[in-house]
């Protein structure tokens, strides 16, 4: 595992997209300071629920996008050849960093944000900080999940961004026309887990509030660990070039 | 063959779509060996190299490395045992020498690496780019770091396919001399390379490979008596001269044959060179070139594979 720590380390993505985070972060910041949070705390819900998610499901695939684009998956292979523990290896380190970055984040932004909201005689409450923290952390772990699993099944670093940010941004919306298999889309289980912890939707996805709350995790939790088990096989069961 | 088998392959057949790499292939590597695997671009030599490390997997027969099966278990020990070079040096650019060896350690479960890397980095001569980012380094630079990396964590096994690319005439020399020494501390070395001269050199062993096949194994001395024709000289005479030079040759009991290139293969009771530039000044006929022709690696390469082409 502390290889692929080094890993990531040792790359300058991680950092630019740690860097976009904190300038959107900031920009955020300036708008509220200036013209207040706005309806449903559009602001900070744009300023830091919007290109964290993004960055980590870039992330996601970079953690194995990375080996593929660089040819080096067969160094990596060649020192441990157990594929399914390498992508244990990954998924963990990436959740931990990926969790570090949003715990960040948003400590960051609380004082911050309370600042600038009270300019405007605006509050924002320690819940609705913790409340959105969870929700983006869950959105940012699955996002990032999505990432890898995408950079597996398409063993390519374009191909897994392309397809995870369609799946992401695209799918949800393609399949919301057809309102009877919408629940189980996992861009509906998320905008209901949303909505089970802060009462409205300020994330990514679109809220159906037909499925219970365990029902939209079970949903969620299917479509990830269905994604990854592709991206396991593909990995387990490919000759790597 | 004798002593433990650390790399073996039985009956491996391995195909691409209607491509077939592997046809059957069966050789082993004993311990203590320097082993070069040969044969023209596209016989199949990186194919079995991946096959061995689990990089691909055979659709027939078996292979083992350190005596464990391919994929079987105790085969991730086996390969964190084996250091290797595979197309290239597959490094992290964006990481200095030192941290690409450091991740290469972490990854085999090699404790306190530093002194080893420090020392590795100094035997192919880049300590003092120690922290440079390997992404800067000259493809010689990088063929040298993954050496470096290969030979991490004192392997009993190194797989090194085409190890001089990108090396000048100095460093190939260097890697030459530095492979054939690694028997000296217990390491068994295949090694593929297209160098026919530096794999004689360097190699005890070849095992010859064409379209899949095996086609030889064995010693150098081994390979070398495979070779047809005998040892002799190849001489140049100028254009329009070679009909003379070689009726005169025959005449005194050689036996001469045109090469491709214009110049003429003589071979038979010859004492020395001066002999065959004698007999043709006899007959006012100058030479433009002369030098011995004897059996190696290279002619029996072509011999077997029937391929100008020497490797890939």
């Amino acid at each position: 595992m502390r290889a692929e720590l080094l890993k990531v380390r040792s790359l300058p993505a991680p950092r630019w997209y740690l860097a976009a985070v904190f300038a959107f972060m900031l920009i955020g910041f300036a708008a509220t300071w200036q013209w207040g949070l706005g309806p449903d705390r559009d602001a900070f819900d744009f300023a830091i629920g919007f290109p964290l998610p993004i960055a980590s499901t870039v992330f996601g695939v970079w953690l194995f996008g990375v080996e593929y684009g660089q040819n080096t998956m067969r160094r990596t292979l060649s020192a441990d050849p157990r594929r399914t523990r390498l992508l244990l290896n990954k998924v963990v380190i990436g959740i931990l960093l990926v969790a570090l970055a949003t715990v960040l984040v948003y400590l960051i932004a609380f004082p911050l944000y309370s600042l600038a909201a009270d300019q405007h005689g605006q509050s924002i409450t320690l819940t609705d900080y913790l409340d959105a923290a969870i929700v983006t952390l869950i959105t940012n772990v699955s996002y990032l999940m999505v990432g890898t699993a995408f950079a597996l099944i398409t063993a390519s670093m374009a191909g897994g961004v392309t397809f995870a940010l369609v799946f992401i941004f695209i799918f949800g919306g393609l399949a919301a026309a057809v309102p009877e298999i919408y629940p189980y889309i996992f861009d509906a289980a998320l905008g209901d887990i949303d909505f089970a912890i802060r009462g409205s939707a300020g994330g990514f996805g679109l809220v159906t509030q037909e499925n219970s709350t365990a029902v939209a995790i079970v949903i969620a939790a299917a479509w990830l660990l269905g994604l990854l088990g592709l991206g396991w096989l593909r990995l387990t069961r490919s000759d790597v070039k | 063959m004798s002593g433990t088998t650390l790399a073996a392959f039985d009956g491996v057949s391995k195909s691409f779509g209607r491509n077939v790499a592997l046809r059957g292939l069966s050789f082993g590597v004993s311990e203590g060996a320097v082993c070069g695997l040969l044969g023209p671009n596209g016989s199949g030599k990186t194919t079995a190299i991946r096959i061995l490390l689990g990089l691909g997997r055979a659709d027939a027969g078996s292979a083992g490395l350190l005596g464990v099966p391919v994929g079987g278990t105790g085969f991730a020990s086996a390969v964190r045992q084996t250091g290797s070079l595979i197309e290239g040096p597959a490094l992290y650019d964006r990481a200095s020498a030192r941290r690409n060896m450091r991740i290469q350690a972490d990854a085999r479960a090699i404790r306190r690496p530093d002194g080893e890397i420090a020392s590795l980095l100094e035997l192919v001569g880049l300590a003092d780019r120690a922290d440079t980012k390997a992404g800067g380094f000259s493809m010689g630079m990088k063929q040298r770091l993954g050496l470096a990396v290969a030979l991490l964590g004192s392997p009993k096994l190194v797989i090194l396919d085409e190890p001089t690319n990108g090396l000048d005439p100095s460093g190939i020399v260097e890697i030459r001399k530095l492979i054939a020494r690694l028997p000296e501390s217990g390491v068994t070395v295949l090694v593929s390379s297209h160098l026919l001269s530096e794999v004689q050199l360097m190699c005890d062993r070849v095992t010859i490979i064409n379209r899949g096949e095996l086609v030889l194994d064995g010693t150098i001395a081994e390979v070398l008596s495979t070779a047809s024709g005998e040892d002799g000289y190849i001489v140049g005479v100028q254009p329009g001269e070679s009909a003379r030079a070689t009726e005169a040759l025959a005449g005194v009991g050689l036996k001469v044959a045109a090469r491709e290139d214009g110049a003429l293969s003589v071979s038979g009771p010859i004492a020395d060179g001066s002999q065959l530039s004698c007999v043709l000044a006899g007959e006012g006929i100058y030479v433009t070139r002369l030098q011995t022709d004897n059996a190696d690696l290279e002619r029996v390469f072509l011999e077997l594979t029937g391929s100008a082409e020497s490797e890939g």
